[in-house]
């Protein structure tokens, strides 16, 4: 562009912007700190932090069975990940055997939580691009997997569900009748959500090559998740360092090849798919038995350190523990799949636009609770 | 299938662009089909919330509850065990020791609670206090409605405990059509 | 020249005796006619659009004022009225205060010559379609003024666009209109519509075997497409709401506004929606012409030409304004100018052309 005279050039101008922490796309409180020509991002920095809790510091001082159901407040979209991944890391450190059934029914629970958490995903990735009917048709359907979790655990979100040494309740007679049910409910549903969103030209339009990350980039930032795995790095811990009975199901393992928010959302459309064939297989093949291990009145762990690691919705959370000997870890690490994933965009924003954020923002699919603990 | 194949179009831009305006006027008709189904399908999710209400889950966890003998006393031995184990620390016991008459006519002390206070406001509804109790007498009922103008009064004492979940509005609705009368089959 | 409708010359007894009176008053009248009609129409539609989402969203929408929540939307006027109207203080205070009503403007002045029913229209001026395309341009200006003295950054953003948008889609637009204009060869509206009455859905005479709506030739189908979907973007309706995109801009140029100046630029976007309705059914699809009888006998009078007919036809058009509003993504601002400029004006240049073939072939 030409410049005129001596004054400055008109594109030269930039613009600081804080998207957040109170707007309405930043999916709670994040604070993005965007340098605008124009409506294009020149760069973006972002400021984590305001849900800060110190989850790791109550839990040293709590100990194990009283800070269990503290990490539902955590990932509170799908809560049933950090209580396993906590519980998992105590379970490897006391060595304590968990009974059958009750790995089968945390995979249940498990997956039916990544198919709601998916489905609010969907729902706000609709919302971010101004499709409402989006957000409250998937907020209908997880409502159907909120009744269950009401049914099971008797509260929908924060529902104590995963307990060291098994899980806290059986399920009640009619429930597996219900769950069937509602994913075939959920599975014709998400055919209509493709007729409706998925498949949109507009859609298309605003998701196809829009902030494509490599493989290689997804590697170096720790990317885990959907997120990696819409970009091709084949990783996924329920297959690749299996806890639990994920061995004994038949699933695929959802891979994208371009990277783009287009796959990260199919992505995830069909990992739903798939997680509703594993519960359907929970169901068919649940075996009898106990559901909890009975642990000494004062569960202690020994001296030792141990990681436990769960694929949640939004990729790998793992708690890493030290334990000496008392009822508390010495020291508790916690590693969340969004913390990682969230850090990618300070990079992949660099030249897209405003109205692109939230694409981008919406297709990383992050849960600040999970961010800041 | 994750990997949706890219939108192709042809290499002619003529083409290309009724191509594009053909896709566009077919997707948005197959949403408006979406949505025009919708809005036709019945009944609605949701209900008036006030006005109507929907059953909760028999487990639904709230307000606690000490359950009674036949008595009306407290089964509760008052031995702390769910004030150690709250995470939150909104449990409070202390102990006094009387005199009770077994079934069998002899008298015998033990401990019974002096007070009991729970603060609701604090508490996250996590039953591990109502799993740690040696007597199973702490039970987290469905009553999940108390609205006060000041926090403090969320703290409830041992008369607030002891007093049995009432029934809900669908439970009502419920015994209304059963024709039964209401106030029989209640429990904690 | 059909007859007046029923309601027309109920209107007129009412008229009649008045005049008598106060000559003067007949110059109220069409001012009260048009405000009443656009303070029903927007609070009718604010209750119709909160219906039509709950519809499609499964849920139940507003319930509680008057049969099915149809008094929801004077409560809301109450609400907003009895708000704490917030001026920011860096703000330019008096384009700030202004902006609103600029942007209700054009709403109120294009009624003047929309003919609602057969002979009711407030001027019937031999240039009423320039008139409205002038006076259309006006609400753009409101919000890039609203945007720009609001002093907050994403209020400019959301001004800048606009700018952007509806100066764009005003090109499309008015390409489509001028092939009414070729087709009816006349630039009243009042012409435009009458151009288009007497036909009927019936094979049978009077005057026409078939509808002679606009939108039943080529040229003026193709024109009413692209016309709607122009619109769509003109009253900044989803999926071309860029100026407010709420999960983007917060609310785009209206960040900054609260209490009623809100409630303007809400009345506004509805009337404004009610407005490009308008002008579609009076251009395209005929007015206030009835498809089943022009003027029927006994109890078919009551559909034959007339208002009735009007407001049918927008109620039919906003309700589809709707559906896809709650369908549709938003698109990108550099995909929205492009399918502007690559898509509509193309299309409707080639459109000018099919029109000039089928006024030459098939004539006026
Ligand atoms: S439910 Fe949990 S938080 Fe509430 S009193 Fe019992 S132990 Fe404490
Ligand atoms: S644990 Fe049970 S018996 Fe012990 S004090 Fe608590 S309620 Fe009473």
């Amino acid at each position: 562009m030409a410049t005129h005279g001596r004054k400055a050039p008109l594109h030269n101008e930039e613009m600081l912007i804080n998207m957040g922490p109170q707007h309405p796309s930043t999916h709670g409180v994040l604070r993005l700190v965007l340098r605008l020509r124009g409506e294009m991002i020149e760069s973006c920095r972002c400021v984590i932090g305001y849900l800060h809790r110190c989850h790791e510091y109550i839990s040293e001082r709590n100990g194990w069975i009283r800070s269990l159901p503290l990490t539902d407040r955590l990932d509170y979209l799908s809560p049933i990940t950090c209580e396993w991944a906590m519980a998992l890391a105590a379970e490897r450190l006391a060595q304590v055997e968990v009974p059958e059934r009750a790995e089968w029914l945390r995979v249940l629970s498990a997956e039916l939580y990544r198919i709601a958490s998916h489905l609010v995903f969907v729902g706000t990735f609709g919302n971010d691009l101004a499709a409402v009917t989006m957000f409250l048709h998937t907020f209908r359907e997880r409502e159907l997997i909120m009744d269950i979790f009401e049914k099971l655990t008797g509260q929908r979100m924060t529902c104590h569900y995963i307990r060291v040494g098994g899980v806290g309740w059986d399920l009640p007679a009619g429930l597996d009748r219900e769950i069937r049910q509602a994913l075939d409910v959920i599975e014709s549903r998400l055919r209509e959500y493709d007729d409706l969103f998925t498949n949109n030209r507009i859609l298309r339009a605003r998701t196809e090559g829009v902030a494509e990350i490599s493989a290689e980039r997804c590697r170096a930032y720790g990317a885990s998740g959907p997120v990696a795995r819409a970009s091709g790095v084949d990783f996924d811990l329920r297959r690749d360092a299996p806890y639990g009975v994920y061995d004994r199901f038949d699933y695929r393992v959802i891979l994208g090849n371009r990277g783009d928010c287009l796959d990260r959302f199919t992505c995830r459309m069909e990992e739903m798919r798939q997680s509703a064939r594993i519960c359907r297989q929970v169901l068919d093949g649940l075996p009898p038995g106990e559901i909890r291990t009975k642990l000494p009145a004062r569960f202690k762990t020994p001296e030792g350190v141990a990681y436990g690691a769960v694929e949640g919705a939004r990729g790998e959370c793992g708690y890493f523990a030290i334990g000496d000997g008392t009822e508390a870890p010495y020291r508790l690490k916690i590693r969340s799949g969004g913390f990682s994933n969230l850090h990618l965009i300070e990079d992949i924003l660099v030249g897209w636009k405003v109205a692109d954020v939230v694409t981008i923002l919406g297709s990383i699919d992050i849960v600040l609770g999970d961010i800041d603990r | 299938m994750a990997h949706v194949p890219p939108t192709r179009v042809s290499d002619n831009p003529i083409i290309a662009f009724f191509q594009y305006v053909w896709s566009a006027a077919y997707t948005t008709a197959k949403g408006l089909r979406v949505t025009g189904y919708n809005a036709m399908r019945r009944p609605r999710v949701t209900v008036c919330y006030p006005l109507e209400q929907l059953d909760i889950s028999p487990r639904t966890r709230a307000r606690h509850r000490l359950l009674t003998d036949e008595q009306g006393e407290p089964l509760c031995i008052a031995c702390g065990q769910c004030q150690r184990t709250c995470p939150d620390h909104c449990v409070v016991v202390t102990r006094k020791k009387v005199t009770v008459t077994t079934p069998e006519g002899e008298e015998k002390q033990v401990n019974r609670p002096d007070t009991f206070t729970i603060d609701l406001a604090r508490c996250m509804y996590c039953n591990l206090c109502a799993e740690a109790c040696p007597v199973n007498c702490l039970h987290l009922t469905r009553e999940f409605s108390y609205i006060e103008g000041d926090v403090r009064a969320l703290t409830i004492d041992l008369d607030g405990l002891l007093r049995p979940e009432p029934l809900s509005e669908y439970e009502l609705r419920q015994r209304e059509t059963a024709q039964l009368a209401p106030g029989d089959g209640e429990e904690g | 020249m059909a007859e007046r409708g029923w309601l027309e010359n109920w209107v007129n007894g009412i008229v009649q005796p008045l005049y008598e009176v106060a000559p003067w008053i007949v110059h109220l009248v069409p001012i009260l006619w048009i405000l009443i009609l656009i303070v029903g129409s927007v609070l009718i539609l604010i209750w119709a659009e909160r219906k039509v989402s709950a519809d499609i969203q499964s849920r139940v929408g507003p319930l509680h004022h008057g049969p099915y929540g149809l008094f929801q939307s004077i409560w809301d006027a109450l609400k907003l009225l009895t708000k704490e109207d917030t001026i920011p203080k860096q703000a330019d205070r008096l384009v700030f205060c202004v902006a609103p009503y600029i942007v209700f403007l054009p709403a109120i002045l294009a009624y003047v010559v929309i003919p609602v029913g057969n002979g009711l229209i407030a001027a019937d001026l031999n240039v009423g379609l320039w008139y409205l395309v002038a006076v259309g341009s006006i609400a753009v200006l409101g919000i890039i003024v609203a945007g720009w003295a609001s002093n907050n950054k994403w209020s400019l953003l959301g001004g800048m666009r606009a700018a952007a948008q509806l100066i764009t889609y005003e090109i499309p637009m008015f390409l489509s209109v001028v092939v009414i204009i070729m087709m009816a060869g006349t630039l009243s509206l009042d012409q435009i519509v009458r151009s288009q009455s007497g036909g009927s859905w019936s094979l049978a005479p009077p005057d026409a075997p078939f509808l002679n709506w606009n939108c039943f030739t080529l040229p003026g189908m193709i024109a009413a497409v692209l016309y709607l979907v122009a619109a769509l973007a003109e009253v900044n309706r989803q999926p071309f709401d860029l100026p407010e995109s709420e999960s983007e801009l917060v609310s785009g140029f209206n960040t900054e506004y609260s209490g009623m100046r809100f409630g303007i630029f809400f009345v506004a976007e509805f009337s404004n929606t009610a407005l490009v309705s308008g002008i579609a059914a009076t251009l395209f699809f005929g007015g206030w012409s009835s498809p089943i009888v022009s003027e029927g006998e006994g109890f078919w009078r009551i559909f034959g030409d007339g208002v009735l007919w009007y407001f049918v036809k927008i109620t039919i058009l906003i309700y589809c304004m709707m559906w896809v509003k709650w369908t549709l993504p938003r698109v990108r601002i550099d995909q929205m100018l492009q399918i502007a400029w690559k898509g509509l004006i193309p299309l409707a240049l080639i459109n000018i052309a099919i029109a000039v073939a089928h006024v030459a072939w098939v004539g006026a």
